[in-house]
């Protein structure tokens, strides 16, 4: 099942052209198709109307060309991510991308859910990482955009738009991505903030002080608030950047900077994907990151007491916020959230749920929220693409 | 110039638009026509016979400053500044302008390149404003029932002293210091009548820095102004006389008594820097226009490029120095003026915001195009407010005046002055 | 479409109601300099050019557009190398180059809002002096503007790092073919649902116009190291480039100057870069300053250990944006040693430098044609310049040729026709080489997604005309969207 929508037949094609062949055969007799990677966002958006076909792509996981040289990699999608940097370590590369659960987490499904993780704030997200892709569309047309270098302004680009389409303008079949050197040095370095303002206060000094953190996050209860840095480099840098933080950390909160790492006990890139993938609903909040200090009293205070357990993460250079948790009974919940939405939209940011496994409060919540003005055009898009709205029909905003 | 080397110069442009925001007509109205890259394509279009010589196409050249700002932006070398040249002397002989344009051209150019003329002027608006008819027309709005060309006429005269209308400038003047050597000074045509101050310090500092200073009598107007509104006959009728003035064809040996001809007005420093070009292969002019052009320099080039001997008082004063269009784009001369200013313990020197972009004043341009002249000169006025100088300094007697007078028209009462007339204060 | 002259007229008098007559441009004369952008080969008269100043003002003239069915091509400063704004004949072309306010500076975000007329350059001047700037650079960066940026994704050297303009715009104001204007993207990082903001950007004009922009800004980097090195080839400077990246640095821009891009460099900016080498590299890196300094150093090992002639560190800032000067007027620059040249933008991988750029050479040599190289190394994205003297007849269609048999080569080492400058109407012929039919009807469904009606710039990027005809069976509407519980616009 795919958010308690029942699944009529699995596929699981073995090759690119199985998978179109796939395609066209349900085109041929209107089924609906709904795509599956490592399933670990399922969960995500609306509960489609009906699966007819859910099409999994677990046995396409070549990596179709890998050029270290000019550090690109084209990948079939349901590779997944964890088995993906295991190739290009041994080149010392990597793909900037570090989102929860990268081991289950397949390519195709993050591009389809826009995945990504704390290295945001360093190196964008799947949209600036991607410069290819070949889809295959609804009727079974296999279609290709960008290329397999890193500058390419030839034609629309397809492989951005096909980031966080969730799986409702074709299959991701391949996508080929711009690699990063592996870092020589990474530090990650817990600061004592005691709030959310903190937090805020210390973004700031940490541009202002021209440092380059490749990650902030800050784990933030309802009463306390602890910040990690990640600095990566080389080692001269790194160093210095540590020593720049533990002034900076001085100066502003009299406290302390440790060094921390998994070795030491504390692994904050776990601490983080713990609270992302933490509890059975979950939401991601975006507002501008100077609205950071209002966070706490304007949503996420209302959305605590909703849950009966919840943990909240930010990446707050972004300006975003994971919340997660098991939720109090259904009409408190509701509330609260919608509260929180229209704190989070007057703000002009919004709020997404990300994960609802409890069926109840599904089919009482909208995933999305207010429709944007530029809905019609989406709307446009979806019917060329997939005219007879067969591609996980009603998953995404709005009914597309 | 011949028609090939016209379409020649024409063809260097490459469209590639690196000069649209140093234009300053562009700016204020962002249509390509009144753009460098839009005019050379009128001119290419005019040259080929595609568009006519029309009264809308020479509209776009007549709007030209010929500030030259675009000459300095041109990664491919064109040499725009010959090119509006030649297309204005076209615009000259081959368009017929309405008779009201046509007279009002007439007036300027009987009245400001003749500094005889322009000096019988000043008496009578020296008793025009003393009168108190000026305030009265002002403030009644008569003024304003004076067409716009003419009411700018009126607003741009600088307020004068009596005094200053009976200055005159010595005919030699001897070293203070152990004489450097001799020079010649080009008492310009608006400089002399409105400005005689700026003469008076030229020579001083001149003196100060061990120069004997040779003001020779009965010049004229170097051709500058008609040579830039394309009245080219005029205009070499103006240089010979010059010419013949400082090289007479009797003896063109004078020349050997100066070692360099100074000149204290942008406009006019760039065009006496041309006369070797003006009259190539004239074999009257030719030889002799080419060795006074060597010699010319602008007095802040010819100061900069010496060790300063008479020694500075301190001056600790805040001061935006303006770049003249004909200094900076068409000389070239950008860092000497800053330099000499700096040589002056204490003051401190501040940079104007879009300082590459001409003031409006443009020779005669504020007078023929008043409206444009006000607009660009709007922007200049509120760049240099903008870094709330004590004192302007401007090297060029049309940007002064253009400037004041739009600072008045705010009620802003800003000082400005020749940076010679500041080292003037400096050294004296 | 001929239109009847009567009809000609009233569009031109309702437009001038709108812009006021002085923005609106119909005198045979004056649209005459409108007949091309920075690509001068093909020049075609509009009907009328006009020069809002708001959005409601281009809302406006794209009512009356669509009224008299006339196609609208969008134009910022003109600036482009693929005849982006070449007019159609009978249409309207909109120039927005009198909407070039900066509206808004957001220092606590790191956004800036602009009208889409303001010249890239001055949205870094507008913030240099608090230590912020705009990253994306075109070489053009003095003149072009946003919204050209905006439709072309324009790059530039420093996007090897810092990526393109599609990575700095978080959202846009756009007027729509039916006169609609429409917040696309978001200004907080994550949009929700599709991501329009991907398909706007490098859309050459074709889906929208482009209003106001929310844009990124970065803060300047704490420390800029730059170096220039000569070397004898450009094989070595290719190794160089290829040992640079393999140590793991990425470098903020690596540019890549051969033997005849250096003299017209010397003759048109007066650096004493020397002329008796076979190319040249200028390497900016960034960052926090230990980092910055670390790599600098490598890098310059690295330079002497390809084989570099001499390595040069600029004494001062003011002898580094020299240096950079000279790279970035390096395309006009070369009027100084050719009458004519054509300007290539195409890209190979990176590791293929060497091997492509002999190729081009020989091309060249066999055609008769000298050929200069200038470009962004770091990504592989060339510029060969094929100079010729276009007073000789046949010789510019002959260097068109040869600069489309480039575009092959780039092609056949699995690289693309554009990096930077766009399809526009130049290399509409060469999508069908580069895509197939499927890739070009789906680029072609984004556009009738946003453009249905097909307005917009028609007859560029695709290689032939596309309409946004009847859709292959009906569209079956979701329950919310029949109740208007969900919006259909």
């Amino acid at each position: 099942m795919i958010a308690d929508v029942p699944i009529r037949e699995i596929v699981v094609p073995a090759t690119l052209d199985e998978a179109a062949e796939i395609m066209r055969a349900r085109a041929a007799r209107g089924a609906s198709v709904s795509f599956m990677g490592g399933g670990t966002d399922l969960g995500y958006g609306n509960s489609p109307e009906r699966v007819d076909t859910l099409l999994k792509t677990e046995k396409l996981t070549r990596v179709v060309e890998y050029a270290p040289s000019d550090q690109v990699v084209t990948v079939e999608a349901g590779l997944t991510l964890g088995a993906l940097q295991k190739t290009l370590a041994a080149e010392n590369q990597r793909l900037a991308l570090d989102p929860p659960r990268s081991e289950l987490a397949t390519l195709g499904g993050l591009l389809a859910t826009n995945g990504y993780g704390p290295l945001r704030t360093r190196f964008g997200t799947l949209r600036d990482l991607i410069v290819g892709i070949s889809i295959v569309r609804a009727d079974g047309t296999v279609a290709r955009g960008g290329g397999k270098v890193v500058k390419n302004v030839a034609g629309f680009d397809l492989p951005k738009l096909m980031v966080g389409s969730l799986g409702t303008l074709g299959l991701i079949a391949t996508a080929t991505f711009r690699l990063h050197p592996m870092s020589e040095r990474r530090e990650w370095h817990a600061v004592a903030t005691r709030s959310l303002r903190d937090v805020r206060t210390l973004c700031r000094a940490l541009l202002d002080r021209r440092l380059e953190p490749s990650a902030v996050i800050a784990l933030a209860d309802a009463n306390a608030c602890a910040t990690y840095v990640l600095f990566e480099g080389f080692g001269a840098g790194v160093e210095s950047q540590g020593a720049k933080l533990r002034e900076v950390a001085r100066d502003l909160f009299g406290g302390n900077v440790s060094r921390v790492d998994a070795r030491g006990g504390v692994d904050a890139a776990a601490l983080a994907e713990g609270a992302r993938t933490y509890g059975n609903v979950r939401l991601r909040i975006s507002t501008p990151p100077a609205f950071i200090p209002s966070l706490e009293h304007d949503i996420l205070a209302p959305l605590r007491s909703a849950y009966r357990e919840c943990r909240v993460v930010l990446y707050p250079t972004i300006g975003a916020t994971f919340v997660g948790g098991f939720p109090r009974e259904g009409d408190r919940f509701v509330s609260a959230l919608e509260g929180a939405r229209a704190a989070a939209e007057a703000a002009r940011g919004n709020l997404v749920v990300v994960e609802c496994a409890e069926p109840s409060l599904r089919e009482r919540i909208d995933a999305f929220g207010a429709l944007p003005d530029s809905f019609p055009i989406m709307r446009r898009l979806k019917e060329r693409f997939d005219p007879n709205r067969r591609l996980n029909p009603g998953r995404f905003l709005g009914g597309l | 110039m011949s028609s090939a080397t016209y379409a020649d110069l024409i063809a260097d442009c490459v469209h590639c638009g690196f000069c649209l925001p140093a234009c300053p007509t562009y700016v204020s109205w962002g249509n390509e026509m009144d753009s460098p890259r839009g005019r050379i394509d009128l001119m290419k279009g005019v040259h080929e016979g595609a568009i006519a010589l029309d009264d809308s196409v020479v509209t776009h050249f007549d709007r030209c400053l010929g500030c030259m700002a675009c000459v300095t932006a041109c990664p491919s070398g064109v040499r725009y500044d010959l090119l509006i040249e030649e297309t204005r002397v076209k615009v000259e002989d081959e368009h017929k302008r309405e008779p009201f344009d046509q007279a009002f051209r007439e007036l300027v150019f009987a009245l400001f390149p003749r500094p005889d003329r322009l000096r019988l002027l000043a008496p009578l608006l020296y008793l025009f404003r003393k009168s108190g008819l000026q305030r009265l027309t002002r403030e009644r709005g008569l003024t304003n029932l004076l067409p716009k060309r003419l009411r700018q006429l009126d607003e741009l005269t600088p307020p004068l002293e009596f005094s200053q209308l009976r200055v005159q400038l010595p005919a030699f003047t001897p070293a203070r210091r152990a004489r450097r050597g001799t020079v010649a000074l080009i008492a310009g045509c608006v400089q002399r009548v409105f400005f005689p101050n700026v003469n008076a310090s030229t020579i001083r500092v001149l003196a100060a820095e061990g120069f004997d200073v040779v003001v020779p009598h009965n010049q004229g107007c170097c051709g500058a102004l008609s040579l830039h509104a394309g009245r080219a006959d005029e205009s070499a009728d103006f240089a010979r006389a010059l010419l013949d003035r400082f090289v007479p064809v009797e003896n063109p040996h004078e020349l050997d008594r100066y070692d360099a001809i100074i000149i204290n007005a942008a406009g006019c420093g760039s065009t006496l820097k041309q006369y070797g070009a003006l009259f190539a292969g004239d074999p009257v002019h030719g030889e002799r226009a080419a060795a006074f052009d060597a010699k010319v320099r602008d007095v802040n080039e010819f100061l900069a490029g010496l060790e300063p001997v008479a020694p500075r008082k301190p001056a600790p004063i805040r001061v935006a120095y303006h770049d003249a269009c004909h200094l900076a784009h068409a000389q070239g001369i950008r860092d000497e003026p800053r330099a000499l200013l700096r040589s002056i313990p204490g003051l401190e020197l501040v940079e104007i915001p879009q300082g590459d972009q001409c003031c409006g004043s443009a020779g005669v341009y504020n007078l023929l195009e008043p409206e444009s002249g006000a607009e660009i000169g709007e922007r200049k006025v509120d760049n240099i407010l903008s870094v709330a100088p004590q004192l302007l300094a401007s090297a060029n007697p049309g940007c002064t005046l253009q400037i004041r007078s739009l600072l008045a028209r705010r009620g802003i009462d800003l000082p400005a002055a020749h940076p010679i007339e500041i080292l003037d204060v400096a050294v004296s | 479409m001929i239109l009847r002259t009567a009809e000609t007229v009233d569009a031109q008098r309702e437009l001038a109601a709108i812009v006021g007559s002085e923005n609106c441009i119909v005198d045979p004369a004056e649209l005459r300099v409108y007949e091309c952008d920075g690509l001068t080969g093909t020049r075609v008269r509009p009907l009328v050019v006009v020069l809002p100043a708001t959005t409601e003002e281009v809302a406006g003239v794209v009512k009356i557009a669509r009224r008299y069915g006339l196609p609208i091509v969008p134009r910022g400063a003109g600036t482009g190398l693929s005849g982006g704004a070449l007019p159609v004949e009978n249409g309207i072309v909109i120039g927005l180059s009198r909407m070039h306010r900066i509206l808004e500076i957001d220092f606590e975000n790191l956004r800036m809002r602009l009208q889409p007329g303001v010249i890239n350059l001055d949205v870094t001047k507008a913030i240099a002096a608090h230590g912020y700037y705009y990253a994306p650079d075109p070489s053009s960066q003095s003149v072009c503007s946003i919204g050209g940026n905006i439709a072309e994704n324009s790059g530039g050297a420093h996007c090897l790092k810092y990526g393109f303009t599609t990575n700095h715009v978080y959202s846009a104001t756009v007027v729509t073919s039916d006169g609609d204007v429409v917040e696309i993207g978001s200004p907080c990082s994550d949009a929700v649902g599709y991501d329009l903001m991907a398909a706007l950007v490098g859309s050459e004009g074709l889906v929208g116009i482009v209003t106001e922009a929310v844009v990124r800004i970065l803060r300047t980097p704490e420390k800029t190291c730059t170096l220039f090195a000569t070397f004898p080839s450009t094989d070595e400077a290719g190794n160089c480039v290829s040992g640079i990246v393999a140590a793991g640095i990425v470098p903020a821009a690596i540019e890549m100057m051969d033997k005849l891009a250096i003299e017209a460099i010397v003759k048109s900016t007066g650096v004493d870069w020397p002329l008796d080498v076979g190319a040249a590299l200028l390497v900016d890196v960034d960052g926090v300053e230990a980092e910055a300094e670390h790599t600098a150093a490598q890098a310059v090992e690295i330079a002497r250990a390809s084989g570099a002639l001499e390595v040069r560190t600029p004494r001062d800032e003011r002898e580094r944006q020299l240096m950079w000067k000279g790279r970035k007027s390096a395309f006009a620059a070369m009027g100084r040693i050719s009458p004519n040249y054509y300007v290539q933008d195409g890209v190979i991988p990176r590791s293929e430098i060497s091997l492509v750029l002999r190729e081009i050479a020989d091309l060249c040599a066999r055609e008769g044609f000298r050929v200069a190289n200038v470009f962004h190394a770091g990504d592989g994205n060339l510029h060969p310049l094929v100079l010729y003297d276009g007073r000789i007849p046949g010789q510019a269609h002959h260097a068109e040729e040869v600069a489309a048999e480039i575009l092959r080569i780039c092609l056949r080492h699995g690289g693309s026709i554009t990096g930077e400058h766009g399809v526009g109407a130049d290399k509409a012929a060469y999508m069908g080489e580069a895509f197939s039919e499927a890739d070009l009807e789906s680029m072609n469904f984004v556009r009738c997604a946003f453009d249905p009606h097909a307005i917009f710039n028609p007859g560029k990027v695709f290689p032939t005309p596309r309409l946004c005809g009847d859709r292959a069976g009906a569209y079956v509407p979701h329950a919310t969207e029949i109740s208007e519980q969900a919006g259909r616009g």
